[in-house]
């Protein structure tokens, strides 16, 4: 039985890459710069590389990566992570309200809003399901 | 819940880097143990009473429920 918990370690950095090369085949689509698309292709996928070598040395970095040191990190990954849903929750709320009563577009906040409502609701039922 | 995590591993000489390596944690995660800001699960307990050769309830006690 190990207590390291052993999430997909090349989750975060294969997700940053496709994300950097999605926005990068994105930008060249309107036509920008090659410095610009260069740019955002490195800052994305710098950020799943540097937290994924520095993941060796740094337990925060660890989390950052996608793979926690053990069950600790792993529960603070979770409250950090569960925290960070109710702040985008409240977040998605208030930007609905501004934009519905200032006349805006407000549809894109309830998609979002739903996104997360649904995943919350499934999250639920499947973890019921297996406990 | 307190615990007697720091006094065996102080009598087996063990510092806090080395408890970790046997449990597979992190040094923080033992010191978060030891000074009671963090409880470990069933497994984790299970493989700290393996590794100091006593049932749990001799290393881990419920505050709420006394002492015998």
């Amino acid at each position: 039985m190990t207590m390291r918990l052993d999430m997909t370690k090349w989750l975060v950095p294969a997700v940053g890459i496709v994300i950097g090369i999605l926005m990068a085949i994105a930008l060249m689509g309107q036509h920008a710069s090659p410095g610009q698309i260069a740019l955002s292709l490195v800052f994305v996928v710098g950020y799943a590389v540097v937290v994924q070598v520095l993941a060796r040395h740094s337990d925060v970095a660890a989390v950052l990566a996608g793979h926690p040191a053990d069950e600790r990190w792993s529960t603070i990954n979770d409250r950090a992570l569960s925290l960070a849903a109710q702040v985008t929750a409240v977040v998605l709320v208030t930007a609905f309200l501004v934009a519905s009563f200032a006349g805006g577009d407000a549809i894109p906040y309830a998609w979002v809003g739903a996104v997360l409502a649904v995943s919350y609701l499934a999250g639920i039922a499947w973890f019921r399901a297996r406990s | 819940m307190t615990n007697d995590v720091r006094r065996l591993r102080e009598e087996r000489g063990l510092s806090q880097g080395q408890l970790a390596t046997e449990l597979d944690v992190s040094r923080q995660t033992v010191n978060a143990i030891e000074t009671g800001r963090y409880l470990p699960s069933l497994p984790l307990a299970f493989s700290i009473g393996r590794l100091f050769g006593r049932p749990i309830e001799e290393i881990f006690h419920d505050d709420e429920a006394g002492h015998d």
